[in-house]
């Protein structure tokens, strides 16, 4: 129960801006009320996570207590969980290590209308923290996400070199497509070879 | 018969008063501290009282269509959470022995426009005038320590609770970590201060110290909600034992 508290004020913030987008998004709304009185239940093993989200008709209400009586219950780990909600594919949820317990058609529907939401999540932040922290956080993460990106194309670029050039470890492209080259010309001739002897073989088999 | 009432006491702060003395003291303190009540939590609790708030309601297990009762419920801010999740449907009734209080909580939820499923009700918590088995959940935030018969509440809003239901208790408690309670000693020393600044009367935030720190600790009030018949009691200490949750079920089929 430590972080409770802190969990509390997180799913309080993802609330007010999941409820705020929804009263801008009037067809998403409809689809919501349509819902209302279901719950389903994300249970995240790794970090070890309850969220339970209620659909109240029109609106959303996220919680992390257990005794609430879920329709529908996902487990499984935060990546996957993530892929989960955020992409169409249901198709590879025992690769990934879910599991579902419950009305699996509930979970088809929540995607969709979490998909199709737009929300504004630096204006949320911005009325529990102020205008200048949420530009200054929004900028922070912003310049900490761009760094990241050329870092890693950086160091994606030098890697690449040293392991080709420098240390010569791998063949370069160009080696790489003629060598590639190479060997269709050598299964072409391979095959070629393969029929005349087959051809060969069926006419002297007539011969005698 | 009224000899032996006469001379039973309660506490009222740290003084002793009479028991029937005691619902007039309490009412006078909020008569007086209703308009800027929740101001004043504000400067209290650093804010904290928000999120807080916010938790006890996650625990409340509230789906569309259910019942509750916020007990004590005041200036009305329970309810207003209460209200969407129990949606159109369901019933959100906010109680309080205190007019000011309650009159403060009805035009605060009317003029935010949300008083659809909520009503209002003047009432004592020590004998709750409902039909027993009612509610799927009772919520009583930072009011029983002003309770003067605290087990007859508790007996009264577990006759009230229905079968499956379960009782909230948020109040002020007993800080677990010593170092903590004395910082915490401190600091509670200056709201009657700070009372006196922003209501313009300081005696009742004497009161509001005094009465905190005479309300039975986590462990005594669990033992009061299993002999009022409650199951499954258990607490949550919020902020170092500062506050507490307390929260007890009541069975479906006895």
């Amino acid at each position: 129960m430590v972080n409770s508290l802190f969990q509390s004020t997180i799913y309080s913030i993802i609330e007010t801006g999941l409820n705020q987008a929804l009263a801008l998004d009037p067809a998403t709304r409809k689809q919501i009320a349509m819902l209302s009185g279901k719950c389903m239940s994300i249970h995240c093993q790794s970090p070890d996570l309850l969220l339970n989200v209620l659909v109240c008709e029109q609106n959303l209400s996220l919680s992390g207590n257990e005794a609430l009586q879920a329709d529908i219950t996902i487990t499984g780990n935060a990546s996957a969980l993530i892929k989960l909600l955020l992409t169409r594919n249901t198709s590879s949820l025992k690769h990934d290590g879910i599991i579902i317990t419950g009305d699996a058609g509930l979970l088809t529907r929540f995607q969709k209308i979490l998909q199709n939401l737009d929300m504004d999540w630096e204006y949320q932040l911005s009325k529990f923290i102020g205008d200048i922290p949420t530009q200054f956080a929004h900028e922070s993460i912003h310049s900490a996400g761009q760094f990241a990106k050329k870092a890693r194309h950086n160091l994606q670029e030098d890697l690449d070199n040293y392991l080709h050039e420098e240390a010569r470890l791998f063949p370069s492209m160009a080696e790489l497509t003629d060598f590639y080259k190479s060997v269709d010309a050598l299964r072409l001739r391979v095959d070629r070879l393969n029929s005349r002897i087959l051809k060969l073989q069926s006419e002297s088999a007539t011969d005698f | 018969m009224s000899n032996d009432s006469q001379s039973k006491t309660t506490h009222f702060g740290y003084r002793q008063v009479a028991v029937e003395d005691k619902a007039n003291l309490v009412g006078e303190v909020f008569h007086s501290v209703a308009k800027k009540y929740d101001l004043m939590n504000d400067v209290m609790s650093l804010g904290t009282h928000r999120i807080i708030k916010r938790f006890t309601v996650e625990l409340s297990a509230l789906r569309p269509g259910m019942k509750v009762l916020d007990l004590a419920g005041g200036t009305g801010d329970f309810s207003l959470l209460f209200s969407p999740l129990v949606g159109s449907q369901g019933q959100v009734i906010l109680a309080d022995i205190n007019e000011s209080m309650l009159r403060v909580g009805r035009d605060r939820i009317i003029d935010k426009g949300k008083s659809g499923n909520i009503s209002y009700t003047l009432a004592n918590a020590e004998q709750l005038p409902f039909t027993p088995n009612t509610f799927d959940c009772i919520c009583i935030a930072y009011g029983l320590r002003n309770v003067t018969d605290k087990q007859a509440a508790l007996n009264s809003m577990f006759e009230m609770t229905a079968p499956g239901g379960r009782v909230l208790i948020l109040e002020f408690s007993k800080p677990v970590n010593p170092l903590l309670g004395k910082a915490y000693d401190v600091y509670s020393a200056l709201w009657p201060k700070a009372g006196q600044l922003i209501t313009g009367d300081g005696e009742s935030y004497q009161y509001l110290v005094e009465s905190i720190r005479m309300h039975p600790d986590q462990e005594t009030l669990k033992q009061m909600m299993l002999e009022a018949g409650f199951e499954n009691c258990e607490y949550h200490n919020l902020m170092g034992g500062i506050c507490a949750i307390h929260v007890g079920h009541k069975a479906t089929s006895r």
